[in-house]
C-alpha cells in the first residue's frame, strides 16, 4: 500500500463518520501545509490560522472527495485558495513571485521557507527536537537505523526494504517499529503528551 | 498495539486490523500520541522545518462544532475499469447463454416429441383450409399499411 492508498483509507474512515481519522491526517500534513501557505501568508501565526481554516474547509468538503487525485494534492489546493482569500480579506494580495500551485507544492524547497519568519523560541524548540532525534538515531543498532532510514528518508515500501535488507517483511515492520519507539522514548519528555480527550 | 500503529502509519496494516485499532479505546489514545511522535520523527529525518508547530488539537477542537461528515464509500480508481469489465463479461455471458438455450430448443422438434400422431394428422389435413380462412379474415381487418408484407403460404403436404 502506497502513501496515496494509505491516505485514502483514512479518508474513507472520515467519510464513514470517524473524526479521529481526520486528526491523523491533520497531524500528518500540518507542517507541510503551514509551509505551503507561508509562501503566501508571511506571518507564522497567520499561516497557522490559515492552515487550521484549510483543514476545516477540507473536512466540510470531504463528502465530495472521491479520490480522483491524491488527498494531499486536494488539500494543498484548498490551502492555496484559503490563503489567497485570507489575503484579500485582509486587504493584501499575493505577489506573483509567491504564487504557488498545488502541482508544484511538493517541488519547492521547503527548507528555505521559514528561516526568515520563525521566532527565536520556535527555532530553539525545533533545534532541541532535531538534536534529540539525531542523537537517538546515532544510538540505534545498524539494522534498525537502516530500516527507518530507508522508510522515512528514501520512502521505500516494506517490500522494497525487505529486498534491500534481505529479510522478511515482518522483520522490516518490527525493525521500523523498534526504531521509532526507541527515538520516541527520548522525544516524549520534550513533547506535550498530556492526555487529550478531544479526539 | 504500538507495532500496529507503526504499520498503520506506513499504510501497511490491513483493513480489519485497522478497524480493531480504531475501535479500541486504548488504541485511540495510543494512536493519537504515537502517530504524532512518529510523524515528528519522520519530519526531523527528512530535515523539515517548523517542527514545533502542531495545530492538530486546535483543528480537532473546532471540529467538535462541525456535523460529522458521512459519505457513501467511494470506489477506488482501480475498481472502476474492473467493474466495467465485469459488467461487460456478465452481459456477454447472459446473452450467450440465452442464445445457446434458443438454439438447443430449435434443435429439438418439440411437436414431434410431444404431439400424438392422431393430432398431427388432423392438423396436417386442416392446415390448408385454415390458411385460406385466415387469409379471408385478414383481408377484412383494415390493416393500415404493411399489408404488402403479408403473404399467404400454401402448405405443401402430401408430396
Amino acid at each position: 500500500m502506497g502513501e496515496r492508498e494509505a491516505d485514502q483509507a483514512l479518508v474513507e474512515r472520515v467519510q464513514a463518520g470517524d473524526k479521529q481519522a481526520f486528526g491523523l491526517l491533520v497531524t500528518k500534513y500540518q507542517r507541510k501545509l503551514i509551509r505551503l501557505v507561508s509562501r503566501l501568508v508571511r506571518d507564522p501565526a497567520e499561516a497557522e490560522d490559515v492552515a487550521q481554516e484549510t483543514f476545516i474547509k477540507a473536512y466540510r468538503a470531504l463528502p465530495n472527495f472521491r479520490g480522483d487525485s491524491a488527498f494531499y494534492t486536494w488539500l494543498y489546493r484548498i490551502g492555496i485558495n484559503t490563503a489567497k482569500n485570507w489575503l484579500v480579506a485582509n486587504g493584501r494580495r499575493a505577489t506573483t513571485s509567491s504564487d504557488v500551485s498545488s502541482e508544484d507544492a511538493e517541488q519547492y524547497d521547503e527548507g528555505e521557507l521559514l528561516r526568515d519568519v520563525d521566532t527565536p523560541e520556535r527555532v530553539l524548540m525545533s533545534k532541541q527536537i532535531v538534536d534529540v532525534v539525531n542523537a537517538a538515531m546515532e544510538r540505534l543498532p545498524d539494522d534498525l537505523k537502516t530500516a527507518i532510514t530507508l522508510r522515512e528518508i528514501d520512502g521505500m515500501a516494506y517490500e522494497e526494504i525487505a529486498q534491500v535488507m534481505d529479510c522478511p517483511i515482518g522483520t522490516v515492520r518490527s525493525r521500523i517499529f523498534r526504531a521509532r519507539e526507541a527515538i520516541a522514548l527520548e522525544l516524549r519528555p520534550l513533547l506535550d503528551t498530556a492526555p487529550d480527550t478531544r479526539w | 498495539m504500538k507495532e500496529k500503529i507503526s504499520a498503520l502509519f506506513d499504510g501497511q496494516l490491513d483493513d480489519d486490523e485497522a478497524t480493531r485499532l480504531f475501535a479500541s479505546s486504548a488504541g485511540k489514545t495510543a494512536l493519537r500520541q504515537d502517530w504524532r511522535s512518529y510523524q515528528l520523527i519522520g519530519d526531523v529525518l527528512r530535515k523539515e522545518t517548523s517542527l514545533d508547530a502542531d495545530i492538530t488539537d486546535a483543528v480537532m477542537l473546532r471540529l467538535l462544532e462541525e456535523p460529522t461528515v458521512l459519505a457513501p464509500k467511494p470506489r477506488r480508481a482501480w475498481q472502476r475499469p474492473t467493474l466495467a469489465l465485469a459488467a461487460s463479461l456478465s452481459g456477454v455471458a447472459i446473452v450467450g447463454w440465452l442464445a445457446m438455450q434458443q438454439s438447443q430448443e430449435a434443435a429439438v422438434p418439440i411437436l414431434a416429441q410431444n404431439t400424438p400422431a392422431a393430432v398431427r394428422t388432423v392438423a396436417a389435413h386442416d392446415m390448408q383450409e385454415y390458411v385460406i380462412a385466415h387469409q379471408a379474415q385478414s383481408a377484412n381487418m383494415q390493416f393500415q399499411g404493411g399489408t404488402e408484407h403479408i403473404r399467404t403460404v400454401a402448405l405443401g403436404y402430401g408430396k
